[in-house]
């Protein structure tokens, strides 16, 4: 008989801080101001919607969800109390803190916050005229139930490793909606929202800076900081330039190129954080030189990954072995990342077939023509770092005697030609994973069509057993080893050169104290930030 | 007479609104033509199933064929609805006021200031009175022009923030340092001068110039003593000045677009940017229609200014 187990997870440390309304009990003084700086204005203020980095960072700001993430990554109470799990792993019954409110203005104005809210949420992420990146993470609850006015009941369809984690939505109050039913972008909440979070929407300017103030009243007590504003800016450079001078007290993501001006600059502190991310030059399979196995390890053999990183990045990163993020649980560490050795790829690509030279010290094909390929790159972001490493990469690669022709694309097109219509040889781009370091659809076979993951055309009956078994065990431990063997089998296989995952800074000027930042959300502490009173005055004039 | 301005704006109204409907049907048709579509903005195409993809583009109204969604657009304008912009869900018409103001002043601003540059540097050289301040001038004239405005930008404010200690980027909420007002003329002195127009507008009025100059009329005025600039400045500055709006306003509203980036400056250039990468049809219709009236009202001015100043070419 299969044991019953009820898990009972009591709140952890942020439960046990100051109750709502009340002062906290750190010490620490209240008041001051914080100016952050964004590349871009957000789209939309509301969870729902918000789909850029911009926009879901601001939304930690001003909401909460039931569960939240500790600076490790392990999943703390938010809202919720305490919750019980059933014993299929089915049911996640939460019981709700009663001190919540909804930030004291319109129709909103102080109301407690209930299940049906949490319910109400749910529905409206399901809802299909709602349009939001939440409806495919949130297509494995199966019902959301009210069972008391402090007690909810999701229900999912399966039950899944880390299945607490992925319940970490946020709550919004669908009595203040439009249409309480499903939520679109025209909706006036969107740029008008109301939530539980830290800090209280006061206005955006005509500008586009979104003001906000301290919310008095917040269940984990009243964050220190009195106002925080994020200004958007245009351009990457003139963003650095606004911090350098004191427009700006902090910058979320600085340029790469930026990191040592601000580092050797007194006034501020960098503070590094890992996202599970990594860069890749991605190998299509439906060329016909890149099926072979030895060209694809020929390309990593032929690249100096750390000399790029050290050159583009003042090393700060670090060069990976394969599919995982280093920061992950799946990575494994056994799997060293391939040297460089050009010797190396020569003998790989002569295996190959490639043996003989072109007048131009290309390496010719069987029909006489140059081994050439196409690497597309997007020009996203105006990201200047990328266009040093793929022009690095082309010199590389004609060191071992292959052509590699670089085609700058603008963004939609690039997405285009590689996620639909397949049309590269090479492309480059980077993959963010969330803890659940799920790599089924980068790499299994059944996910290659259009705008599918797996836009390589990767298709090995090994891996994709293995992708299978490691997404229908709910043991972590087995799931470690099986990603460790799937790491293993596609740092041989080499679909993609592996290149590194890069540790991102944030600049902060120093009279901000106290500062946790959590890789992922990046403002789940910022109620605990503060400044020293002497130093509140300089940023009020 | 009234017959006749009344024949001649009724001429001229059909002809703009021919005009906005060829522009628009362009723009329409270039985005349909683009690749990509606003979807990615909503929902993360790749977790979704083909199906649960075309269910998105029939919401956003995307899976209808370019003349009806064209015609769609269309029925709304006539009704005075912009629609809303695919981004952000807001108004576009309230977006376009609230970024059309700016962009406007920083255009207008930077023309005026590119003409009195150009006039200035014009009549010294045409006159020849200064000839060292007419070269000197005439010659940064041509730097300018031949610097791209984005790289000028650039300078501007590294000079400004490391040799000046002010930093000429619009900021909206902290006004730090003393001069944070007048930064605003620092795009326009950028626009004005660095819009790659201001030795052609020279050139121009400077030829222009040289040729009224030689007119019996001005010799005569010469000759009886009089103010030169009181007869020369109908013919030699007021008709080509107002050609030269006319046919310089669309290469303001460009260079907008790109100072507005580096500057920080929240009006119609950086939303048109925005607009465009995320394929944000309403938006970047609304422009397109904004920036063709603004083209035809300095089109139709000037025609107004020469008739004005010279009443035969009404006839």
């Amino acid at each position: 008989m299969k044991r019953t187990m009820v898990a009972v997870l009591l709140a952890g440390a942020f439960a046990l801080s100051a109750r709502g309304g009340e002062n906290r009990q750190d010490g620490f003084p209240n008041g001051g101001r914080l100016v952050y700086g964004e590349y871009g204005r957000p789209a939309t203020l509301d969870p729902i919607t918000s789909n850029d980095m911009v926009g879901l960072r601001v939304t930690e700001l001003l909401f909460n969800g039931l569960v939240s993430f500790s600076p490790k990554n392990e999943v703390v109470a938010d809202l919720a109390e305490s919750w019980e799990v059933s014993p299929d792993n089915r049911i996640y019954t939460f019981k709700l803190r009663r001190d919540i409110l909804w930030h004291g203005s319109s129709g909103a104005a102080g109301r407690r916050v209930t299940a049906d809210d949490f319910v109400g949420t749910l529905d409206l992420i399901q809802h299909p005229r709602t349009l939001t990146p939440l409806k495919a993470p949130y297509e494995l609850v199966a019902d959301t139930r009210r069972v008391s006015e402090d007690t909810v009941a999701i229900t999912l369809k399966r039950p899944i490793v880390n299945g607490l984690g992925r319940l970490s939505f946020k709550v919004v109050p669908t009595f203040a909606l439009l249409n309480p039913d499903f939520f679109a972008r025209d909706d006036p909440f969107s740029q008008r929202p109301v939530g539980t979070g830290p800090y209280r929407l006061r206005e955006v300017t005509p500008e586009g800076d979104v003001v906000m103030d301290a919310n008095q009243s917040y269940h984990r007590g009243r964050p220190h900081i009195d106002e925080v504003i994020l200004k958007p800016f245009a351009d990457r450079n003139v963003l650095t330039q606004s911090l350098l001078f004191n427009s700006t007290d902090m910058i979320v993501q600085l340029n790469a190129r930026d990191i040592a001006q601000v580092e050797g600059d007194k006034r501020f502190n960098l503070y590094p954080y890992n996202a599970l991310s990594y860069t890749f030059f991605g190998h299509n399979l439906l060329n016909p030189h890149l099926r072979k196995k030895e060209v694809r390890q020929a390309i990593a053999y032929a690249v100096n990954r750390q000399e790029m990183l050290d050159s583009f990045y003042e090393g700060r990163g670090t060069v990976i072995s394969g599919p995982f993020a280093p920061g992950s649980w799946a990575y494994n560490l056994d799997v060293k990342p391939l040297s460089f050795d050009p010797v190396r790829a020569k003998e790989l690509l002569a295996r190959a077939g490639y043996s003989r030279s072109g007048a131009d010290g290309y390496l010719l094909t069987e029909e006489g023509s140059p081994l050439e390929f196409t690497l597309k790159v997007p020009i996203e972001k105006e990201n200047e770092t990328i266009k040093r490493v793929v022009l690095a990469f082309q010199n590389y690669l004609r060191q071992v005697g292959v052509k590699v022709n670089l085609e700058f694309r603008e963004w939609q097109a690039w997405q285009d030609d590689v996620f639909v219509n397949h049309d590269f040889d090479l492309m480059i781009a980077e993959w963010a994973f969330d803890d659940s370091a799920d790599i089924s659809t980068l790499f299994h076979s059944k996910e290659t069509g259009a705008w599918r993951n797996n836009f390589i055309s990767y298709s090995n009956p090994e891996v994709d057993g293995l992708i299978i078994e490691a997404k229908t065990t709910l043991d972590r431990e087995k799931q470690r080893t099986i990603n460790q063997k799937l790491h293993a089998l596609l740092a041989d296989d080499q679909p993609y050169t592996f290149l590194w995952t890069v540790t991102n800074y944030a600049a902060i000027h120093k009279k901000v104290r106290h500062v946790d930042i959590q890789p992922f959300k990046f403002f789940t502490f910022v109620d605990g930030w503060y400044i020293p009173t002497k130093e509140q005055a300089g940023s009020k004039d | 007479m009234l017959r006749r301005i009344g024949t001649t704006v009724l001429q001229e109204a059909i002809r703009s609104g021919g005009l906005l409907l060829v522009v628009t049907f362009g723009m329409f048709a270039l985005l349909s033509l683009a690749p990509g579509d606003p979807v990615s903005m909503y929902v993360n195409v790749q977790s979704l199933s083909p199906e649960e993809v075309e269910a998105v583009r029939h919401e956003l109204g995307l899976d209808r064929s370019f003349p009806v969604r064209y015609g769609a657009w269309l029925s709304r304008i006539a009704q005075g609805d912009l629609g809303t912009s695919l981004r952000s869900g807001r108004p576009v018409a309230q977006d376009l006021w609230e970024t059309g103001w700016r962009t406007l002043f920083l255009t207008g601003s930077a023309m005026v200031l590119t003409l009195l540059f150009s006039s200035v540097t014009a009549y010294l050289s045409a006159t020849e009175r200064h000839p060292s301040w007419a070269s000197a001038l005439t010659a940064s004239g041509y730097a300018l022009s031949g610097v791209p405005v984005y790289w000028l930008g650039y300078v501007v404010i590294y000079v400004a923030t490391t040799r000046f200690n002010v930093f000429p980027v619009m900021s909206g909420t902290s006004t730090s340092g003393t001069l944070q007002w007048a930064m605003f003329l620092v795009p326009v002195f950028v626009l004005g001068l660095g819009n790659g127009t201001v030795s052609e507008v020279t050139r121009h009025l400077r030829g222009h110039l040289e040729t009224v100059l030689t007119e019996d009329y001005i010799r005569t005025a010469r000759a009886k003593g009089a103010r030169l600039w009181r007869h020369l400045y109908k013919d030699g500055f007021v008709m080509p000045l107002s050609s030269l709006v006319a046919s310089k306003t669309p290469y303001m509203l460009g260079g907008a677009v790109i100072v507005e980036q580096v500057f920080n400056w929240p009006g119609m250039g950086r939303l048109a940017w925005q607009a465009a990468l995320d394929r944000d049809y309403p938006v970047l219709l609304g422009i397109t229609l904004v920036a063709a009236l603004v083209i035809r009202a300095g089109h139709m001015l000037k025609e107004a200014t020469q008739v004005a100043v010279n009443p035969q070419l009404a006839s």
